[in-house]
């Protein structure tokens, strides 16, 4: 909280080498708390992208990750005055908010884990057109959208804790400091987490691998 | 019996990056004479590769639904976006005037009151005497005023005293 005054913005020239994320993101929160409304919808533009994917990720449903878009920003918007840029960067504040919001809306809904019979007869959660898919041929994006399923199934067979790894890893590429920053456990718990996934993953997509190779 | 590779552990932890530099370089030194070791360590890569092209494809999310789930943006509650009642010289104005409308009030109140109070008594007193009065005439069977009296106090009044009543004639 060292960073924001009270209502007056002022970034300190011996603190700013401290700052964590990219001076951008830094700069829009400073107008954001200074009431600018465009400032705003430019932070919403820069990072709506990845949360949205994180949560679906760890979702796997759609609408739910919608709504825990919703509440994650308008959480963050509303608690802009309490992110501290010293202490970590401002995605993995939201990424920890995200995370957070997910949980919550698992334990609500008690989500199972999706077996893959249940992903090939859901409609909702089919593959979404992908923009690079529109230079690919028709077969060659019925081939791409099954492949992309059954890895989305792969994934959706870990447990909770092991997907939200795997993903922050595989997707996000973050270190296991971040990651356990992020979920709230030792680094070192993450790494064998980590191990953990991709043994899991690696003997779900042996065949797939297998095949495609051949 | 299928004996597992000595460095098959370590193939997944060099991928995911948990190795020291020391034990990096031990398996990097291995991996150029191993081909076996080659070929696992790049469906090792695969898997990553996979997981990050479809959670990237699968959460994609249109601009234009992007847009349209964006939540509303906190209202900063500043000088000019308060309402008239709370900012700086009205609420000042305001605790002036209910003052001085409680003042003259009271003024008001204090002047109207008095009259009011001595009428209020007098017409009561009046109004008991009187009926005492015509208590007074119809028991005692006197014949009634022609001019209306003035007042008698209570106290001045005669005690009343009932008289014997004769007996009927036969």
């Amino acid at each position: 909280m060292a960073f924001w005054t009270k209502e007056r913005i002022w970034l300190n020239e011996k603190t700013a080498a401290d700052l964590k994320g990219d001076p951008i993101t830094i700069a829009l929160i400073a107008r954001c708390l200074q009431g600018e409304t465009l400032a705003f919808e430019q932070l919403y533009e820069r990072h709506v992208s990845y949360i949205y994917r994180l949560a679906f990720g760890l979702l796997q449903h759609r609408e739910d990750a919608e709504e825990v878009l919703q509440d994650v920003f308008e959480y963050a918007f509303r608690s802009l005055k309490r992110y501290d840029p010293h202490k970590s960067a401002f995605k993995t504040w939201l990424y920890t908010i995200t995370v957070s919001r997910c949980r919550n809306k698992r334990r609500r809904k008690w989500l199972p884990i999706l077996s893959l019979s249940q992903g090939q007869d859901t409609n909702q959660d089919r593959p979404l057109e992908v923009v690079d898919d529109r230079v690919l041929l028709p077969e060659q994006h019925m081939t791409r959208q099954s492949d992309q399923e059954v890895v989305w199934q792969a994934l959706g067979c870990l447990s909770d804790k092991l997907r939200e790894t795997a993903i922050l890893r595989y997707y996000e590429e973050m270190t296991y400091q971040e990651i356990g920053e992020i979920l709230g456990i030792p680094a070192k718990t993450a790494e064998s987490r980590m191990r953990l996934a991709h043994k899991a993953l690696r003997a779900a997509l042996q065949e797939f691998m297998e095949d495609e190779n051949s | 019996m299928m004996t597992s590779h000595p460095f098959s552990n370590m193939r997944s932890d060099y991928v995911l990056g948990l190795l020291s530099d020391d034990e990096k370089n031990h398996f990097e030194h291995h991996l150029s004479g191993c081909p076996s070791c080659r070929a696992a360590l790049e469906k090792d890569r695969q898997v990553g590769r996979l997981v990050k092209q479809t959670v990237h494809a699968q959460g994609n999310l249109s601009p234009a639904r992007a847009r349209s789930l964006m939540p509303q943006v906190p209202v900063r509650k500043t000088g000019s976006s308060l309402p008239l009642w709370r900012t700086g010289w009205v609420q000042p104005m305001t605790l002036g005037g209910i003052i001085l409308a409680l003042v003259v009030g009271f003024f008001n109140m204090g002047t109207n009151r008095a009259p009011a109070a001595v009428a209020a008594t007098a017409t009561m007193t009046q109004t008991v005497a009187v009926q005492t009065v015509d208590v007074v005439i119809v028991e005692s069977e006197l014949p009634l005023p022609t001019a209306t009296p003035s007042p008698t106090p209570i106290a001045q009044l005669p005690a009343f005293e009932p008289q014997p009543q004769s007996a009927p004639a036969p």
